[in-house]
């Protein structure tokens, strides 16, 4: 009885050992499925002047087989434009285009798109804004004259187009002082420096930044200018005037020639021991 | 003889004990907010310093999310960290904005209802020249014989001729070398503080002095 168990045992495992093909030398070797040279990545410069040639490479997981491989080339933007077709001949792994780009009024990005079959992969191309083909038109003064309410809180305001918003401090409007009235301004209180921020951009065109008329009532005014095309820092002005004793000083910019997208105007408050100090702004004379 | 619903307590007990412990995490639940540093403690407006924020154990299960603020809008840095489970400190990246006159910022940490802050000071970007910012030493809970690692931190790059900063322990029991020379072009130099036996918990203190700038940090030894 226990022989005939023994056996069927036995019998079950070799089965089982047959089934599961433990791979021992006699054990047949499947065939191995045959590679497809697909898209495995697109590279593309990752930015590039409007109006100039940008570069891109296309890599493939496997060499090209015979005949080489047809890459589909896509662009979401007509800013920038990559030829329809790329081949990668025989053998190769990779292949290169040229993206022939526009001149763009505002900083563009471009989704370039590398497809074989229903493989694709993506690369993002940054179109910047050309200065050299700028020129001012006209120029506007943002005197924040729509702000009514005496001491409410400030942090947006849009004027001609552009738009001036708080970064750090607790700004405020102030319609019963400016140059003329209102103007906005921030404290600090007794014995601290605080840093106030605001940002200028005229929805990403560029613009030209003339000059601001600064206020502190007791202190001196360190004050920074930051100017950045397509966020290519363009001019850093660090500077501080002196006490103007409560009034309006007319600050200009020494970059006034150069294009830019954001304008990063930053105020240190650096109020005395004894006493809170107001700071603020007026006049942001632009060009666009 | 225990009666059913005091063994009925026990096993609650038991298991809300390994609850809170988070399954194996080796100190006590509650891992408080220790402190929290900015290393270099004084930058130039524009550069970055790294802060780092430390619990008094390790983080339990899940980690400890850190809530973190700027007073000043010239020092920038992320809203939120993670301490990870099992670890005992993070460390963030304070940006600084450039401006035109010296700014401080309180960097202010939170966990739960805890709340520890440091200060940051940035400085106009103007020549100015080095002098001792800061000195760390970590860990600062020691058994007797283990050894820490102590760093000096300037405020800017040492002269062509290099910087030493004094070294001083108030107890023997905590041994620092008389000096460490920060190397030209660099900002900082490390030591080694090494303890000897002792019978009692020995809180003691290094202080690391530069001219007429000083600064200490306290050390723990236990038996």
């Amino acid at each position: 009885m226990q022989r005939m168990r023994r056996l069927r045992i036995a019998l079950i495992l070799a089965v089982v050992d047959v089934l599961v093909g433990c791979g021992g030398p006699s054990s047949p070797t499947a065939p191995s499925p045959r590679t497809v040279a697909a898209v495995a990545r697109v590279d593309v410069d990752t930015s590039v002047t409007g109006g100039q040639i940008a570069h891109g490479v296309v890599t493939l997981s496997d060499a090209a087989p015979e005949g080489g491989v047809t890459i589909n080339l896509t662009a979401n933007n007509a800013a920038g434009i990559p030829p329809s077709t790329l081949t990668i001949p025989a053998g190769a792994t990779s292949g290169s285009f040229e993206i022939a780009t526009t001149r763009v009024a505002t900083t563009t990005d471009v989704t370039i798109t590398a497809r074989t079959g229903d493989v694709s992969r993506t690369s993002l191309l940054r179109v910047k804004i050309d200065p050299a083909a700028l020129k001012p038109a006209a120029t506007y003064t943002l005197g924040f004259s729509s702000l009514r309410e005496n001491r409410a809180a400030f942090t947006t305001y849009s004027d001609w187009g552009f738009t001036v918003s708080v970064v750090s401090a607790d700004w405020i409007a102030i319609t019963t002082y400016g140059n003329p009235i209102p103007f906005v301004e921030f404290n600090s209180v007794a014995g601290q420096t605080t840093t106030g921020e605001i940002r200028i951009t005229a929805g990403g065109a560029p613009f030209w930044f003339n000059s601001i008329d600064l206020y502190s009532s007791t202190t001196k005014i360190p004050y920074v200018f930051e100017g950045s095309l397509s966020s290519d820092p363009v001019f850093t002005v660090v500077n501080v005037l002196g006490n103007t004793f409560g009034s309006f000083a007319r600050t200009p910019n020494p970059r006034p020639d150069a294009a830019i997208d954001v304008l990063v105007i930053r105020l240190s408050n650096p109020s005395a021991p004894c006493c809170s100090n107001p700071m603020g702004v007026d006049n942001i004379v632009l060009s666009r | 003889m225990i009666g059913t619903s005091s063994r009925i307590g026990v096993v609650v007990f038991g298991v809300l004990a390994l609850v809170a412990g988070g399954c194996g995490t080796p100190t006590g639940p509650s891992a408080m907010l220790a402190q929290v540093a900015v290393a270099p403690s004084s930058v130039v407006a524009g550069m970055a310093s790294e802060a780092t924020v430390m619990l008094s154990g390790p983080a339990p299960s899940g980690g400890v999310s850190v809530t973190i603020a700027s007073s000043d809008g010239a020092a920038t840095l992320p809203p939120s960290i993670t301490i990870n489970a099992g670890t005992t400190s993070a460390s963030f990246t304070v940006q600084t904005r450039v401006v035109a006159a010296d700014t401080s910022a309180t960097i202010t940490v939170t966990v739960g209802a805890q709340t520890r802050a440091a200060t940051l000071r940035i400085m106009a970007p103007l020549a100015r020249p080095a002098t001792l910012d800061a000195i760390l030493i970590e860990p600062t809970l020691l058994r007797a014989g283990q050894s820490a690692r102590g760093t000096v931190l300037l405020t800017s790059a040492a002269a062509a001729s290099g910087f030493t900063v004094n070294l001083k322990s108030s107890n023997s029991v905590a041994g620092v070398p008389v000096s460490v020379s920060v190397p030209s072009g660099a900002v900082s130099a490390t030591f080694n503080v090494t303890t000897a036996a002792v019978e009692l918990d020995t809180q003691l203190e290094i202080t690391a002095s530069a001219g007429d700038v000083a600064r200490t940090v306290s050390l723990r030894v236990t038996p």
